[in-house]
C-alpha cells in the first residue's frame, strides 16, 4: 500500500475541501444569523422622595409595566413610522423585560432592621429594561433595538412626567374668542380667568424647576410668568374699567338680564348655603352634646377620671402610630382627621362660598346699574364698594345669632355696633351703608372696612366716574383691544406650548435617572461561533479528505496493487493507459518499457527466494524513476514493467536509465547475481508522438538489451550491438 | 450587525492566511529533506542561481503582484465603501446621560429622520434618507460585552457607514462625516442654550403708561436675573474673559437696576403723578380700587369666619396632649397633638395676610389716584421720566448683551462645543506595508518552495551519485 501522506491527499483534493469549506461555512452563517437575538438594555433609577417605597410622585403604587404598556408602545411604533402588520403592539410589549435590580444598600437597612425585629417597605429604585430583537423584525436588527428601546424611555419618561408631576395642562382656552357670541365684559371676564389660571401654573413649574431653560422658545417658566403677568395687569384691568365706564355692549338688553340672572343666582345661592349653615351647626351641636351627655369626651375622661380609668379609656398613654397594614401588607399614611373637625371645616367652607356669593351679587348689580345708567347707586358702590356690599345682607342677622351665644364674643359685638356707628357719622356716604351693616357678622368686618377707610384720607369723590354713553368708536376701540389681546395670547401660549413639551421630558429625566447608556447585547458572539465554525470545518474537511483518499489507497491497494512488489499492478497499468488514452500527452512526456530476460535462470540456479528478491530490488529500482507525483510506474506482468514520467524531456530519460542501471549493478553486484533485462525508451516530443499507446509501442519497439550485477565481460556490449 | 460580505472578508483572509502557513510548511519541509542529502551552501548556490525556473519564477512574481494588487485594490475600496467617525458628547450633563438643557440623551437621535433629511440635502447625490438610514449604524465607542458588565454612560459614539449600490459612488469617508457634521449642527440647535428670552427690544414700549413702567421693565430685568441664576448654578466661579463678569455678578448688576433704578423711577412717576393718559389711567385705578376692595372683604371675611370656627370650637373637644421629644436644635421640646383649631388659625393668619397686601394695594392706588388728579399737566416731569426710561433701557439692553457674551463664553470655554467629531486612527499606509509585506513573504516562501522542490526531484537514490561523480573521476583519470 501506498504511504500514509496525509498532506499530498489535501494537496491532491484542495478544490473540493476549499469548496466544501466555503459552503458550510455560508451555511452555518446563515442558521446562526436566524438564532441570533439582540438585546438592548439600559439601567434606570427613580430618585425622588417615596421611590424606595414602591410609589409614584403622586403617593399611589408605583407600576413599572407602563414601560411597555400599549399606550407607550403605540406611540413608539407611531413616532418610528413602524408598521403595526409587521410590529403588533402585544409582540413589541413581550420583547420588552423590566427587571427590578438589587441594591445592596437597600438589602443591607433590610437586615439591619431585621435583626432589630422590625419589618420594612425599603426596595431598591433601580430597574433594568431591556428590548429583544431576532431576524423576525427585519433587517438591521441591532439599529432597530436600539432605536425601539431609546423610543420607549423618551415617551415613558414624558408619560411619567405628566402622570405623576406636571399634571396641569397648559392649553389656550379663550382662542376664537372673539368669534363667540359672548359679550364684551363677558369676553373680557374669560380672558381674565384664562389669565389667572395660567400664572397659577406657571407659578407652580417655576417653582417645581426654577433652573430649567427651554432651548427651543429660549424661555423659563420664571419669563413666561412675568409676560403673563404684565399682560393682565397692563391690559385685562384697563379695559374692564372702560367698557364699565363707557358702557361698551352688544346687546345691552341681553346682558342687563344675564347679570340679573347671575344676581338672582347669588342670592338664591345665599339662601342654600344659609340653610346648610345653620343644618351644620345642628349637627356640630348635637354631636358635641351626645359625648359630653355620655361622658366619653376627652375632657370629661382628664377631670373626672382616675389613673387607671385615664390609661383605660379614650386617652391612651402610647402614641399610636399613624400608617396602617393595608390588603397588601403594606403600610399606608392614614386620615386622622376627626368626624368633628370635617363637620366644622364643613361649617367654614360654606361660609366663605356664601360670603363670595355676596361679593359677587353685590358687583353683578353694579355692572347692571353701570348699563342700566342708575347713577346713584354706582356712585355709591365707587365711593364704597365693600359697604354697599355688607348692607342688607341677611347673613348677618344669622351670624349675630350665633356669635351671641358665646359670652367671650357678645362684648365684641357690641363694641362693633358702637363702632360702626362712630363710622356713620363721620361719613356720610358710608353711614347709610354702615347702618345697614352693624349687625353682620357681629361687626367685624364693618371695623375692617372703617380701619381701611381710615386709611384713604382724600375725598371719596375722586373715586366717582359716571358712565358715559357709549359710541361707535368706543365699540371699535374695545374690540381692536380684545384683538391684541388675544394676540399676544395665542404667542404666549405657543411658547408656553413649545416649552411644555420639553418641560416635561426634563422633568421626567429629573425624576428618573440614567445609570447606563442604550447597549446592544448580541445573544451569541457571532464572529466567534464563525471561526471556531470554520476552524471546525477546515479541519472536517481535512480529515475527510484524508480519510477518503486513504479509503481509496487500500481499494487501490486490494485491486491494483501487486503486494509481491508494492507497486501497481497490470490491472493498475491498463486503467492508467486506459485513463489516458484519450489525451493528448503533454510535450517532454515518457515511456520506460523494461523486461526482466533472465528471470528464470535466476530461479533456476539461485533458487525461487532469490528470483523474487531480485524481483524486488529490480520493482524497487523502478519506483525510484519516479519524482514526480503524477508519474506511474507499474508491474505488467510476466518481469514487464511500465513506467510514464511527466517531465520526462531533455534527457531526463537517459539519466534515469543510467541512475537505474548503476542503482540496480550496485545491489545485484551485493547479492552476487546478473540480470539481464530489455529497456525501452520513448518520449512524446522527441518521438512526436502524443498518444499514449503509440508511445508505449514505440518504446517496446525499441527494446535493448541491458545487464546489471556481476558483469558477464563484454556480454553488455554484444548485446547492445 | 456585520454583514455577510463582512464575514466573506474574513473568510478570505483566513483562507489566505492557511494557504501561506502551508506554503511555509512545504518550504520547511522541503528544505528539511534537500537538507539531507545537500550542503547548504548548496542550496544557498541554487537559491540565488534558480536555474531553470525562470519562466515559473516570473509566473510566480506575477501572480503575487497581482494578488497584492488585488489585496489592496480590495482594501481600497472597502475604505471607500466603509467609513467611521467618532461622536464625542463634551458638555457637562453628557456624563449623567442628559442632554445640555437636562432631558434624557437619546442616542438614536444620531439616525433620525430630521437629520438623515438634512444630511442628505447636504450631500446632493445621495437623495434619499432612507438608503442612508441602511448603511449607517451607531453604538456606544465603549460596549458592553455582556450583561455583567459595570453599568456604563457612554459620552461617545462610534457612527459607521457602509455604501451600498444604492448610494452611488459617494465616498463613505464624506458621508459619514457629512451625517455626524449635520447632527452636531442640529444637536447644538435643538439642545444648546438659546438666548432668546435676552433678545429685548423695547419696541413695544409705548403702550404702556408710565406708572406701568416699572412692571415693564421689571419683566426684562427679572430675564437677566433668572438666566444669570440658571447659569451660575452650573458653574458659580465661572468668569468670563471677554467680559470680565460672572454670572453672580451680572445678577448683582440686575437686581441694582431693578432695585435702584426701576424703584426711583417708579417712586418718581408715583410722586408726580405721571401718566400718558391721566383721565383713562384714573379711570383705571378706580376700578381696580373696586376690585381689591372686594377682594379685601372676601378675605377678611374668610379671616372672620376661621376665628369664629375657633370659637366654636367645643372645650370639650379641645384636649391636646403634650409630648416631650426634641426640636432641630436637639434640645427638649415639649410637642403638641394638633387639632382643628391650630389649622384654623394658620388659615386665618393666611387670609388676614391677604387682606393686609390687598390694604396696602388700596392703599397705593389711592396715593397714585389723587397724585394723578393733582399733576395733570406737567410736561416737565414728563420729560425726565422719558429720559429716565431710555437710560434705563440702555443699561438693561447693555447688561442682557454682556450676559449673551459671558454664557457664550462659557459655553466655548466649559463645554467645548458640546459635540466633537473625530476620526478613528486607521491610515491605509499600514494596512497597504502589510499586504506588501505578506506578498513579499509569500514571494520568497513560494520561491524557496520552488527551489528546493526541484533540487529533491533531481537528488539521485543514496550512493547514486557517489557512484556517478566516481566513475566520472576514473574516466577522467
Amino acid at each position: 500500500m501506498k504511504d500514509f501522506r496525509p498532506l499530498s491527499y489535501i494537496k491532491r483534493h484542495v478544490v473540493s475541501l476549499i469548496l466544501f469549506f466555503i459552503l458550510m461555512t455560508a451555511g452555518l452563517y446563515v442558521a446562526l444569523s436566524l438564532l441570533q437575538t439582540y438585546t438592548a438594555q439600559v439601567t434606570i433609577e427613580y430618585v425622588y422622595n417615596g421611590a424606595d417605597q414602591g410609589l409614584a410622585p403622586d403617593g399611589t403604587k408605583l407600576d413599572t409595566s407602563e414601560i411597555y404598556s400599549s399606550a407607550v408602545i403605540s406611540r413608539v411604533l407611531d413616532n418610528l413610522h413602524l408598521d403595526q402588520k409587521d410590529h403588533p403592539i402585544d409582540t413589541v410589549r413581550s420583547a420588552v423585560l423590566v427587571e427590578q435590580v438589587e441594591d445592596e444598600e437597600v438589602e443591607t437597612v433590610k437586615t439591619a432592621l431585621n435583626e432589630d425585629g422590625e419589618s420594612s417597605d425599603l426596595q431598591s429604585t433601580k430597574y433594568t429594561i431591556s428590548y429583544v430583537v431576532d431576524w423576525k423584525d427585519g433587517k438591521q436588527l441591532q439599529e432597530m433595538a436600539q432605536s425601539v428601546l431609546d423610543e420607549i424611555l423618551d415617551v415613558y419618561f414624558t408619560l411619567f412626567s405628566e402622570k405623576y408631576i406636571n399634571q396641569s395642562t397648559l392649553v389656550n382656552s379663550i382662542s376664537g374668542l372673539e368669534r363667540t357670541g359672548y359679550d364684551y365684559i363677558e369676553q373680557v371676564e374669560l380672558i381674565e380667568t384664562a389669565l389667572a389660571s395660567t400664572l397659577e401654573q406657571l407659578e407652580a413649574r417655576a417653582e417645581l424647576a426654577p433652573g430649567f431653560y427651554s432651548t427651543e422658545t429660549g424661555y423659563s417658566y420664571s419669563d413666561l410668568e412675568g409676560e403673563v403677568r404684565l399682560l393682565d395687569r397692563s391690559r385685562i384691568t384697563p379695559l374692564l374699567a372702560y367698557i364699565l365706564n363707557h358702557q361698551v355692549t352688544k346687546d345691552k338688553g341681553a346682558l342687563l338680564a344675564k347679570y340679573g340672572q347671575r344676581v338672582k343666582d347669588q342670592e338664591f345661592g345665599q339662601e342654600r348655603y344659609d340653610i346648610r349653615i345653620e343644618e351644620v351647626e345642628n349637627i356640630l351641636d348635637a354631636y358635641v352634646e351626645k359625648l359630653r351627655v355620655s361622658n366619653n369626651t376627652a375632657q370629661s375622661e382628664v377631670i373626672t377620671g382616675s389613673r387607671a380609668g385615664l390609661l383605660g379609656g379614650n386617652v391612651i398613654g402610647d402614641v399610636e402610630y399613624p400608617d396602617y397594614l393595608n390588603a397588601a401588607g403594606q403600610w399606608q399614611p392614614f386620615d386622622q382627621t376627626t368626624e368633628y373637625e370635617m363637620l366644622l371645616q364643613s361649617w367654614i367652607d360654606l361660609s366663605d362660598s356664601y360670603d363670595s356669593s355676596v361679593v359677587e351679587a353685590a358687583y353683578c348689580q353694579y355692572v347692571i346699574d353701570c348699563f342700566s345708567g342708575n347713577d346713584e347707586a354706582i356712585e355709591t358702590y365707587q365711593r364704597s364698594p365693600a359697604r354697599v356690599t355688607l348692607r342688607g345682607e341677611e347673613a348677618g342677622e344669622r351670624l349675630t345669632a350665633d356669635t351671641a351665644e358665646g359670652e367671650d364674643t357678645a362684648d365684641t359685638a357690641e363694641k362693633a355696633e358702637e363702632t360702626a356707628g362712630a363710622g356713620a357719622e363721620t361719613d356720610a356716604g358710608g353711614g347709610e351703608a354702615a347702618a345697614g351693616s352693624p349687625v353682620s357678622y357681629g361687626g367685624a368686618e364693618t371695623v375692617s372696612v372703617e380701619k381701611m377707610e381710615r386709611l384713604l384720607t382724600g375725598d371719596s369723590d375722586i373715586y366717582v366716574e359716571l358712565p358715559k354713553t357709549c359710541t361707535p368708536e368706543d365699540i371699535a376701540y374695545v374690540e381692536g383691544q380684545i384683538e391684541s389681546i388675544l394676540v399676544k395670547m395665542d404667542e404666549l401660549y405657543a411658547q408656553i406650548e413649545t416649552t411644555g413639551s420639553e418641560f416635561n421630558d426634563y422633568i421626567g429625566a429629573e425624576y428618573i435617572r440614567m445609570l447606563s447608556s442604550n447597549h446592544v447585547i448580541e445573544g451569541m458572539n457571532l464572529p466567534l461561533y464563525m471561526a471556531v465554525g470554520a476552524v471546525f470545518f477546515l479541519v472536517l474537511g481535512c480529515f475527510g479528505v484524508i480519510l477518503l483518499s486513504r479509503v481509496g489507497d487500500m481499494i487501490e491497494y486490494l485491486a491494483y496493487t501487486d503486494h509481491r512488489l508494492r507497486m501497481p499492478n497490470r490491472a493498475a497499468c491498463d486503467r492508467y493507459i486506459d485513463r489516458c488514452k484519450e489525451r493528448i500527452l503533454p510535450s517532454g512526456f515518457g515511456c520506460i518499457y523494461l523486461q526482466i530476460v533472465n528471470q528464470n535462470e535466476i530461479n533456476r540456479k539461485l533458487g525461487r527466494e532469490m528470483g523474487d528478491e531480485v524481483l524486488r530490488i529490480f520493482a524497487a529500482g523502478v519506483r525510484g524513476l519516479c519524482s514526480h507525483g503524477e508519474d506511474f510506474a507499474g508491474y505488467n506482468g510476466s518481469g514487464q514493467f511500465i513506467v510514464f514520467l511527466v517531465d520526462g524531456g531533455d534527457g531526463e530519460m537517459d539519466r534515469l536509465n543510467t541512475d537505474l542501471e548503476i542503482l540496480l549493478t550496485e545491489r545485484l553486484a551485493e547479492k552476487g547475481v546478473t540480470l539481464q533485462y530489455y529497456i525501452g525508451i520513448s518520449e512524446s516530443r522527441t518521438d512526436g508522438q502524443y498518444r499514449i499507446r503509440g508511445l508505449l509501442t514505440q518504446a517496446i519497439g525499441r527494446k535493448a538489451m541491458c545487464e546489471a550485477g556481476i558483469r558477464r565481460s563484454g556480454q553488455n556490449s554484444e548485446d547492445r550491438e | 450587525m456585520k454583514e455577510f460580505g463582512y464575514y466573506v472578508f474574513l473568510v478570505c483572509v483566513a483562507v489566505c492566511a492557511l494557504w501561506m502557513l502551508a506554503v511555509f510548511f512545504r518550504t520547511v519541509l522541503l528544505f528539511l529533506r534537500c537538507r539531507r542529502r545537500y550542503m547548504l551552501s548548496d542550496i544557498g548556490r541554487e537559491m540565488l542561481r534558480g536555474g531553470g525556473l525562470r519562466r515559473r519564477i516570473l509566473g510566480l512574481v506575477s501572480v503575487s503582484a497581482l494578488f497584492g494588487a488585488a489585496a489592496a485594490l480590495i482594501l481600497l475600496a472597502y475604505r471607500y465603501q466603509n467609513a467611521a467617525v467618532n461622536i464625542t458628547l463634551t458638555y457637562t450633563e453628557a456624563a449623567s446621560g442628559l442632554n445640555p438643557n437636562g432631558s434624557r440623551y437619546n442616542m438614536s437621535d444620531i439616525l433620525s429622520d430630521e437629520v438623515l433629511e438634512e444630511a442628505a440635502g447636504a450631500l446632493g447625490s445621495v437623495a434619499d434618507p432612507e438608503l442612508l438610514k441602511n448603511g449607517l449604524s451607531v453604538e456606544p465607542a465603549q460596549k458592553k460585552k455582556d450583561e455583567d458588565d459595570d453599568d456604563l454612560i457612554s459620552t461617545q459614539f462610534a457612527l459607521s457607514f457602509v455604501s451600498g449600490r444604492e448610494t452611488g459612488i459617494q465616498k463613505a469617508e464624506d458621508i459619514v462625516r457629512t451625517v455626524a457634521e449635520t447632527y452636531r449642527n442640529w444637536f447644538i440647535r435643538k439642545y444648546a442654550p438659546d438666548f432668546g428670552s435676552l433678545d429685548l427690544s423695547f419696541e413695544d414700549i409705548d403702550d404702556y403708561d408710565y406708572p406701568d413702567m416699572q412692571q415693564y421693565l421689571s419683566v426684562a430685568v427679572q430675564r437677566i436675573i433668572t438666566f444669570s441664576e440658571a447659569f451660575s448654578g452650573k458653574d458659580a466661579a465661572f468668569l468670563s474673559g471677554s467680559t470680565g463678569e460672572s454670572f453672580s455678578s451680572l445678577k448683582a448688576k440686575a437686581e441694582d437696576i431693578r432695585n435702584t433704578g426701576l424703584g426711583a423711577l417708579n417712586d418718581y412717576i408715583l410722586y408726580n403723578g405721571i401718566s400718558r393718559d391721566p383721565e383713562s389711567y384714573m379711570s383705571r385705578i378706580r376700578y381696580g380700587h373696586l376690585i381689591e376692595s372686594n377682594e379685601y372683604l372676601k378675605n377678611i371675611r374668610a379671616y372672620n369666619v376661621r376665628l369664629r370656627a375657633i370659637e366654636r370650637y367645643d372645650n370639650d373637644m379641645a384636649t391636646v396632649v403634650y409630648i416631650p421629644t426634641y426640636d432641630v436644635d436637639n434640645t427638649f421640646y415639649m410637642s403638641k397633638t394638633k387639632i382643628g383649631i391650630d389649622h384654623f388659625s394658620i388659615d386665618a393668619e393666611a387670609f388676614s395676610a391677604a387682606a393686609s397686601g390687598n390694604l396696602e394695594t388700596i392703599m397705593s392706588q389711592d396715593y397714585l389716584l389723587r397724585q394723578l388728579e393733582g399733576h395733570r399737566r406737567d410736561s416737565a416731569a414728563r420729560r425726565n421720566v422719558g429720559e429716565t426710561i431710555e437710560t434705563l433701557e440702555a443699561q438693561i439692553l447693555e447688561l442682557a448683551e454682556k450676559t449673551k457674551q459671558t454664557a457664550q463664553d462659557y459655553l466655548d470655554t466649559a463645554q467645548y462645543g458640546y459635540v466633537s467629531i473625530s476620526t478613528p486612527d486607521d491610515s491605509f499606509l499600514k494596512e497597504g506595508i502589510c499586504i506588501a509585506a505578506a506578498v513579499l513573504g509569500y514571494l520568497i516562501l513560494a520561491y524557496a518552495g520552488m527551489v528546493l522542490a526541484r533540487m529533491c526531484r533531481r537528488a539521485r537514490p543514496q550512493g547514486v551519485e557517489e557512484k556517478v561523480s566516481g566513475e566520472g573521476r576514473e574516466a577522467e583519470s
